[in-house]
């Protein structure tokens, strides 16, 4: 359970602005309020900071990508017989 | 005969690796009027699960030309929480109608608590989260009605709270299930550079005996956040599938080809900034050449079980 929960915590860190702030600014406190064991919570007191940042930007980035539509392969093919 | 030569003389005769590309909308007509250049296709299977019946039929058309494989991105195999089983079943689906030769997933998370992250984020690697992680590939092996390929991801955040490194995890997860491995070789060569691992040395870690495909790409180097003024920056390579594949690539994919005795199945992945289709068929062509090479090379296997 406590992995799971760590999980969801992570997940909630990449795509929160907000968390992520609050948790970059006092790491052990923002784990310990969100119910996280003292094992998980002493755990991330050495997260790779950076690495999150990152993390989230690109995940973020990431996001927007996959709200663009793609054309379909049926259509595809029309278009491109239709030019040969 | 020795091994090695054995191994060589199998594959210069046989010329039994593939190299194929992901199939994209923005390449279709430079797949179409060069596709006797390309051995095979992966599709992303995400994109067709809820596909109506026309653009099954012109899949299907594709798939009975053309070997296809297909790719999903969206369970979560690797998550500590159960996996979904409508997940399951819509590749399910998708195999039975396509029939293609292999799919496969991430070794990776893309959601917690009811949060989508919306991309492959690589959970705290833990005894514990490979329990799950096997539990959910074999689940989906059931379902699906054959084993997965299981892809390493590329990671820009060393996963918190792990207590087994990358190559420990990987191979744990391997051998505890029946899938084979997709090895990504610029996910690989990413977070090498970047939690300060050789690449050679990080992949002959690996299970290099249940590699059955392999992914290129290429990335770009971005950096970190907090750098102070007048240092040298700090970088991260970043696994953006708009580049093309660097020469480091292509020599993990000559040495791998070293080690292993079995074919192999390239995908090269272009997601954007698409160049025209000579160069990416120029990285095909790179990468059999690179396979040739290490072929010929066939050291003693190493990464044979």
């Amino acid at each position: 359970m406590s992995q799971i929960s760590l999980e969801a915590y992570l997940a909630r860190l990449y795509t929160d602005i907000d968390a992520r702030e609050a948790f970059l600014a006092d790491p052990e406190g923002a784990a310990q309020a969100a119910g996280l064991c003292d094992d998980d919570t002493a755990a991330l007191r050495h997260i790779d900071q950076a690495g999150l940042r990152m993390a989230a930007d690109s995940y973020a980035h990431k996001r927007t990508q996959h709200r663009r539509p793609k054309q379909g392969l049926a259509q595809l093919l029309r278009g491109w017989l239709g030019k040969h | 005969m020795a091994a090695g030569a054995a191994v060589a003389d199998r594959h210069s005769a046989g010329g039994i690796d593939r190299v194929g590309i992901g199939w994209r909308g923005e390449l279709a007509a430079g797949i179409f009027t060069h596709i006797e250049h390309i051995d095979l296709l992966e599709i992303i299977a995400d994109d067709h699960f809820r596909a109506p019946p026309r653009e099954l039929r012109a899949l299907a058309t594709l798939a009975a030309q053309t070997p296809i494989t297909l790719h999903g991105v969206s369970m979560g195999l690797a998550g500590s929480d159960i996996t979904e089983t409508r997940r399951m079943d819509n590749m399910a689906r998708l195999t039975d109608t396509l029939q293609p030769e292999s799919w496969s997933e991430h070794l990776a998370f893309v959601r917690g608590g009811g949060i989508e992250i919306g991309h492959l984020a690589a959970p705290p690697r833990t005894p514990h989260n490979i329990d799950a992680a096997i539990a959910n590939i074999e689940r989906a092996t059931r379902i699906v009605g054959r084993a997965p390929l299981m892809e390493n991801i590329a990671t820009l955040i060393d996963p918190p709270a792990s207590t087994l490194d990358e190559a420990e995890w990987v191979s744990a997860i391997i051998a505890g299930s029946r899938a084979g491995l997709l090895l990504d070789l610029q996910n690989l060569y990413a977070n090498a550079l970047n939690f300060g691992t050789e690449p050679a040395e990080l992949m002959l870690r690996l299970p290099l005996y249940r590699v059955q495909a392999v992914h290129l790409s290429g990335g770009k180097w971005i950096a970190e956040p907090g750098n102070a003024l007048g240092e040298k920056p700090r970088m991260r390579l970043l696994d953006d599938h708009v580049h093309d594949v660097p020469a480091e690539v292509f020599e993990l994919l000559e040495l791998l080809a070293s080690q292993v005795p079995q074919s192999l199945d390239v995908i090269l992945e272009r997601d954007g900034a698409y160049p025209q289709f000579t160069c990416l068929l120029a990285q095909l062509e790179a990468a059999r050449s690179a396979l040739r090479r290490g072929r010929g090379m066939a050291l003693p296997m190493r990464a044979v079980a």
